[in-house]
């Protein structure tokens, strides 16, 4: 005989663990910004929250560092890779997909191996290369190694997006009497456009938190990014953790403020083409 | 209107031959149906005339110039897609204007064909919708629209009622044929649908396995079938087929002699047939049942199932060991199943072919 359960209960269950999993997972964000509301002697306090809170952490940062330009230059250069990434993945995916061009899928499955990189092994050639083409201190320096790295994986989504798309409409678009660049923009793009915002905001994400090739490429203030700020509260000999959490907070705001206002978006993206529709 | 030949295409992928090579001429203003089983290769032929698929070998012409190698455009042909492919981000006015979007026509030219061909096909007061808000028969007509708006040399459709149910399939049956009146193209028609065929077309093309079966009009099909599977495949329900040894001939009949020996006179077909063993077939709705039956040609069999449909009665009879099918047109409220009964095969309606 099955046992009945009941279906309030089993909700509030899911709930509350679904709760739990979520605190578990909010801890870090909330450790950070506790410590960036911190006065240095609680700084390493063992407990999740310290009172008073002081907010002196945050003017120190703002005070210290030129942030609007470093916001400014953190946006050209993630919303230039954006362009470039959404740009070339689609046009290459379209090739792939709906072309079917000679050879374009060996041209794929070679893109497909440099995901397997980790950057840690590409940046010294690639300092030397554009040391070599003078993109260092330049935001092209950025922007061109982003948009390579983040192109792949992009087409690995854009492809498999139009693969799933009814192939009559590209054949309607062709009796309609379009050419592959007419079925590329009238077609292509709008029925793919969940998959667009995902890759989109992946890869805002993803430019926006790198490191370690900024650090490489950037030395000049006027064309740093947000994420080498950090680093000079934290040094070998000298640490202010409350500046330096502070920093970090103001540096994840923009991207926890751009989740929220396209998470409907993105969540769609992920799950667009899961089920036939 | 125009006229398109294809002369010796063929199809094949590798190795595998889908259509070997065929020739066909539909004239000036024709409606012509393309029908037969699925994977015949009739969709794969309308697509080679589309100019989606490249043919094997062979040419298509468009009122006698070579468009082979052509695109759909400018072999001026529109196409009505089975999944309707409509843009599904465009709304129903910017699915049907797409194509003089696309050629650069005026804004107020496409305005006025966009109104002009939903006004044709009861779209007026759909215009602004999206297609998932729009019923199948809506999506159809909206399809149907994008096509005739370009004008187009030959109209292409691809099964284009399959996706509808029954009663809507009905319906746009009537529309299609009410707007062939009003448009007076050169129309191909892809089904496997041997009603939609026989009640739209000028002309039925019967394909088997790529090749051409038989070629003519819808009555001249069903009454002169040139081979069982074009006898098989028009007509509904399909022709009853026995099994029969020739037994002899006359100038004008056979006489055949079925499995459970009943001799059957039949009439001679069009060629004389070589060997002895023979397929007799017979349309359900010529087989003669009741009072007043002649001598000739009786056969008996047991009732099975009994089908009313209202206006007729389908019976479906064991025949010896062979299944039989007759449609009578009246109510025969006295016949079960299980019942002994006893029909007859008019020599006129005996269709004799090679075993």
């Amino acid at each position: 005989m099955r046992r009945r359960h009941h279906p309030t209960a089993n909700r509030v269950i899911i709930h509350v663990v679904l709760l739990l999993v979520l605190a578990l997972w909010m801890i870090p964000e909330v450790y950070m910004l506790s410590i960036g509301l911190r006065t240095p002697e609680q700084a390493f306090d063992a407990t999740l929250f310290a009172w008073p809170l002081t907010f002196s952490n945050f003017i120190t940062v703002i005070r210290d560092n030129p942030l609007p330009m470093f916001f400014l230059n953190s946006l050209i250069v993630t919303l230039s890779t954006v362009a470039l990434v959404v740009a070339i993945s689609s046009l290459f995916a379209f090739a792939c997909a709906v072309l079917n061009l000679r050879g374009s899928l060996t041209l794929y499955a070679t893109l497909l191996t440099t995901l397997m990189v980790p950057l840690a092994s590409l940046v010294l050639p690639l300092a030397i290369l554009l040391k070599t083409f003078g993109w260092v201190n330049t935001y092209a320096g950025l922007v061109f190694p982003y948009a390579a790295l983040g192109v792949p994986f992009a087409v690995v989504v854009l492809k498999a997006f139009m693969e799933d798309s009814p192939k009559e409409l590209f054949e309607a678009a062709r009796v309609d009497g379009c050419n592959a660049w007419q079925t590329y923009w009238h077609v292509a793009l709008p029925l793919v456009r969940p998959a667009l915002v995902f890759v989109g905001i992946w890869q805002f994400i993803s430019t926006w938190n790198e490191f370690f090739l900024a650090l490489i490429i950037l030395t000049r203030d006027e064309v740093k990014t947000l994420t080498i700020v950090p680093m000079q509260y934290s040094g070998l000999y000298m640490a202010n953790p409350g500046a330096l959490f502070a920093i970090l907070t103001l540096i994840a705001l923009p991207l926890i403020l751009l989740y929220v206002v396209v998470q409907r978006a993105f969540v769609r993206g992920l799950l667009a083409g899961a089920v036939k529709g | 209107m125009s006229k398109l030949e294809l002369r010796s295409v063929s199809k094949s992928f590798g190795a595998l031959e889908i259509i070997p090579p065929l020739d066909l001429t539909i004239e000036h203003g024709e409606f012509c149906a393309l029908v037969g089983p699925s994977g015949c290769g009739k969709s794969t032929l309308l697509r080679i005339i589309a100019g989606l698929e490249p043919a094997s070998t062979g040419k298509v012409l468009v009122d006698g110039e070579d468009v082979t190698g052509a695109e759909p455009p400018e072999r001026g042909v529109a196409m009505v897609f089975q999944s309707y492919a409509l843009y599904p981000h465009m709304n129903v006015s910017a699915n049907i204007g797409f194509g003089l979007k696309i050629a650069r026509k005026a804004a107020d030219e496409i305005s006025s064909k966009v109104g002009e061909a939903a006004q044709k096909l009861h779209l007026d007061a759909l215009l602004k919708r999206m297609p998932r808000e729009l019923s199948g028969g809506q999506r159809q007509r909206v399809a149907i629209g994008r096509a005739i708006t370009r004008d187009p040399r030959i109209f292409l459709l691809d099964e284009p009622l399959s996706n509808l149910d029954a009663a809507l399939r009905g319906g746009m049956r009537v529309e299609i044929a009410r707007l062939r009146q009003n448009l007076d193209a050169t129309m191909i028609y892809v089904t496997h649908d041997q009603v939609e065929a026989m009640t739209l077309a000028d002309r039925i093309v019967v394909m088997n396995k790529g090749r051409i079966e038989q070629i003519g009009a819808p009555m001249d099909l069903y009454h002169h079938p040139a081979n069982r599977f074009v006898a098989g495949f028009i007509g509904s329900p399909s022709m009853n087929f026995f099994t029969a040894d020739i037994a002899g001939y006359t100038t004008t009949d056979f006489l055949l002699r079925l499995s459970d020996g009943t001799q059957i006179v039949a009439d001679h077909g069009a060629a004389p047939l070589s060997g002895e063993r023979v397929t007799l077939g017979i349309r359900p709705e010529h087989i003669e049942f009741g009072d007043g039956l002649a001598e000739d040609n009786r056969v008996s069999g047991t009732v099975q199932v009994v089908e009313r449909l209202g206006c007729d009665t389908l019976l479906h009879v064991d025949l010896s060991g062979s299944p039989m099918v007759m449609r009578q047109p009246r109510d025969l409220p006295d016949i079960r199943a299980g019942e002994r009964i006893t029909c007859r095969f008019p020599t006129a309606a005996c269709h004799v072919f090679a075993s």
